[in-house]
């Protein structure tokens, strides 16, 4: 490219800093004091209006309980962290969506980025960038599960802070033990009931025109509002993957997940990933895990050699968490209307890997990029041969984690024309 | 060896759009045929085309190939029995400069001669027929037998015909060596074993400088990163391909309403891995001068952008048929970004060269002979990407 080409970006609002932080949970907040502390300027960015990241959404403990219902609850946890940012000098860019991280050099990296609140583009421009995008909700295939009023657990968390739902509205729940705590106690709080609870996902109906108006099971149709599934959440290291960097498969999750040395240095030196997106579980580990991937991010690290990560066991079968839906009918991806069948018949007639089957079947070609079917169709290929080559289930991530408008990337039409021609 | 050729084993070494095409040309012929991939079908450059099936705009030295490749692409849904979403809705270059007219009529003027049929079309009519047009552009180099298909969906039609014709596609498995005895190869080393062969065929994109110096053949080939983009879905808009002089620009519609565009916007490819990496310059380069010249993407969404690793010959052009000293090896390589609509010829021709001795258009101008000491190869002309 000449150069009057490769300045076309001079339009975008540059930020200049040396220590990159994506996502402003417990291990983003902890690197980003860790990297300022080591002596790096730091910048930090997260799509939400404020820092604390899944904490934001999280129910308080009982005794801090209104005695009302209301749509707005605050976690102490979630206020603590974001209140050590306070009174550092550490940048701030909220509202602000990273959705791709692009090595240019040794030591250099640019992060395309999204102000979804002034509507404009961003480049960030960085020596070192930390991951710490975290993890998001485990959703599995269940028959109906494309009817207005399903909800995984985050997006009911978040409905509810939006908008109070009228009371007593009545809820199915699918999920069972720890990981539906958060649900019953969000709906507890905003008035609401369950009426209806099963794990036994394979003899699930969901049922309704055109939204959620009952769920049956084996015992017959019971009639809800909605249908939330909380099967716990899976890392979601996709920015770091797509950067470039080595990756291999977590089988239990059937998703790529980078090779990472315990300061979570990746294969790209000044990538680095942190906290639950690395698999590192609860907000307490992941900000312990923080403080030590924000300090290696601030001295940089050498460049090393694919390092297994402690989530790897050789010994163990390479059985993915949870079995493959078996309704041919059942859509696998909900955006773009992909059957199990579908799929099946790609693999049939030959499709060799996750990538074939992408691009034949059109599964996780929608907006989502397969964020929820792609593992899915990993976990088919799995329990099919489970001496499938890794390389064969990983599906590449690409840049833009999720869509972002062109407008916002342009430089005024009628000056680069001018440009342009003279 | 003519008389022997259709039931000698030839081996093609290559599961993109090209080895696959020879597969099937030379299995309906009854040639007993293997074609082995490292990978999976269409896992590269064939993977990441962005589909455009043109004649127009290119190097006068294949555009004879490409004429005659468009004539096949028209019942080729048929031969193949399949949906491969071929679109004939032409192809428009256009620009924003009047200064830029005379030259456009000597390119027509040249391409006429070689038998395309192309015209100049300007001002109201260049709105007529692609409303979508920026205002700013003043005319356009149309051809109305140009088009895009799924290059994906293709390579998979190819393979599927061959295999029902007898051909083994052997996929995983990689070639790490060629056995070669005198001025004959024999078979190659795979990572799944020897294979024999009778004849061999390189078709393995930007893979086949590291196969052909295994026989100290030195093909001026290198690997390039071409990035392309799609957007969202939009309501069907755009039926042409679109392309812009002095801009980086290949646009087309898809049938699900995603725009795909392309122009030759560099990323950084990895032949180790086979993953190859954008960059923002590229991208946003690629979202400016696509939206300038068809505005309506200044409401797009960015849905999805990758790159592709093609081979790129030095001289822009592929490296099709015999080497000299070795006399049962073909190449069919080095496309450098344009290979998808010179498939189906390509296939056909290299099907003749093999079991016939001569191909139905001379391929003289784009052999390996073209680089030998003492021949000066034409330097490459302005060229379009359009995939």
């Amino acid at each position: 490219m000449s150069s009057s080409e490769s300045s076309s970006a001079a339009h975008i609002d540059t930020h200049e800093t040396e220590v990159l932080i994506v996502g402003a949970g417990p291990a983003g907040i902890a690197s980003a004091l860790a990297a300022r502390s080591a002596g790096a300027r730091v910048m930090i960015v997260d799509e939400a209006p404020e820092p604390g990241g899944h904490l934001r959404w999280e129910v308080p403990d009982f005794d801090e309980l209104p005695l009302a219902p209301v749509p707005l609850w605050r976690s102490a946890l979630s206020e603590s962290a974001a209140s050590e940012l306070d009174g550092t000098d550490i940048d701030r860019l909220m509202n602000t969506a990273v959705w791709g991280i692009f090595p240019n050099g040794p030591g250099h990296f640019i992060a395309g980025a999204y102000d979804a609140a002034n509507d404009r583009g961003i480049r960030i421009s960085a020596r070192a960038v930390v991951v710490a995008t975290g993890t998001r909700d485990r959703a599995w295939p269940v028959r109906g599960w494309e009817l207005d009023g399903f909800f995984t657990e985050r997006q009911l968390l978040q409905s509810l802070h939006r908008e109070l739902p009228p009371l007593g509205k009545r809820y199915a729940l699918i999920g069972d033990g720890k990981a539906t705590e958060q649900v019953k106690a969000a709906i507890m709080i905003t008035g609401g009931q369950v009426i209806f609870q099963s794990v036994d996902i394979n003899h699930l109906r969901i049922e309704g025109d055109g939204r959620v108006e009952r769920i049956v099971d084996r015992s017959g149709p019971v009639d809800v509002d909605a249908v939330v599934m909380a099967f716990g959440q899976r890392i979601d290291p996709t920015l770091a993957v797509q950067a470039g960097a080595q990756h291999t498969l977590h089988v239990g999750e059937a998703v790529p997940t980078p090779f990472i040395t315990p300061d979570g240095a990746t294969t790209i030196p000044g990538l680095f990933l942190v906290g639950e997106a690395a698999g590192v579980q609860s907000a307490r580990w992941a900000y312990q895990h923080g403080e030590r991937v924000g300090a290696a991010a601030a001295r940089g690290v050498p460049a090393h050699e694919p390092v297994e990560g402690i989530w790897i066991d050789p010994e163990k079968p390479r059985r993915p968490f949870f079995p493959p839906p078996r309704d041919r009918a059942i859509l696998i991806d909900r955006e773009e209307g992909v059957t199990l069948g579908q799929i099946e018949d790609a693999i049939e007639a030959g499709a060799w890997d996750i990538n074939d089957i992408r691009r034949i079947t059109r599964v996780g070609m929608g907006e989502s990029q397969g964020a929820e079917s792609l593992p899915v169709v990993a976990t088919l290929l799995l329990w099919r041969d489970s001496a499938i080559a890794d390389e064969r289930l990983l599906a590449r991530p690409r840049p833009p984690v999720r869509p972002i408008p062109f407008h916002a990337f342009l430089p005024d039409q009628a000056e680069a024309l001018a440009n342009h021609i003279h | 060896m003519p008389s022997s050729r259709s039931s000698s084993r030839i081996l093609i070494v290559g599961g993109g759009v090209i080895g696959t095409s020879i597969a099937w040309h030379l299995a309906r012929r009854g040639a007993a045929v293997t074609l082995l991939e490292q990978r999976g079908l269409a896992s590269a450059a064939s993977g990441s085309s962005a589909g455009g099936v043109r004649q127009q705009g290119r190097d006068l030295r294949e555009l004879p190939l490409a004429i005659a490749s468009i004539a096949r692409w028209k019942d080729l849904e048929a031969e193949l029995a399949a949906d491969i979403h071929y679109r004939r809705e032409g192809h428009i270059q256009v620009t924003e400069r009047e200064d830029d007219i005379p030259r456009m009529r000597e390119a027509i003027a040249r391409q006429q001669e070689v038998g395309l049929d192309i015209q100049l079309v300007e001002g109201d009519d260049l709105r007529v027929l692609v409303p979508g047009i920026t205002p700013n552009a003043v005319a356009g180099t149309y051809t109305a037998s140009d088009g895009h298909a799924n290059p994906i969906l293709t390579t998979h039609a190819f393979a599927a015909a061959a295999a029902r014709h007898g051909a083994r596609i052997v996929l995983d498995t990689a070639v790490t060596g060629i056995v070669r005895s005198g001025g004959q190869i024999t078979g190659v080393e795979t990572s799944s074993g020897p294979f024999a062969c009778d004849w061999l065929v390189l078709a393995a994109g930007a893979w086949s400088t590291g196969l052909a110096r295994t026989l100290d053949v030195d093909l001026p080939i290198s690997p390039m990163g071409l990035q392309m983009m799609a957007t969202t879905t939009m309501p069907l808009a755009l039926a042409q391909v679109v392309g812009a002089l002095n801009r980086h620009l290949s646009l087309k519609q898809i049938p699900s309403g995603n725009y795909v565009i392309g122009g030759g916007w560099p990323g950084d490819p990895d032949l180790a891995t086979n993953l190859a990496t954008p960059r923002l310059e590229s991208i946003l380069g690629s979202m400016d001068h696509s939206s300038a010249i068809f505005p309506a993407l200044r409401g797009a969404k960015l849905e999805r952008v990758w790159v592709g690793i093609e081979g790129e010959t030095i001289d822009q052009v592929p490296i099709l048929g015999p080497v000299p000293g070795i006399a049962n090896l073909s190449l069919a390589t080095g496309f450098t970004g344009h290979g998808f609509a010179l498939s189906p010829i390509v296939g056909q021709l290299l099907s003749e060269l093999i079991l016939d001795g001569t191909p139905s258009i001379p391929l003289d101008a784009l052999t390996f002979s073209r680089f030998a000491e003492g021949s000066a190869p034409d330097l490459p002309q302005a060229r379009i990407h359009a995939g």
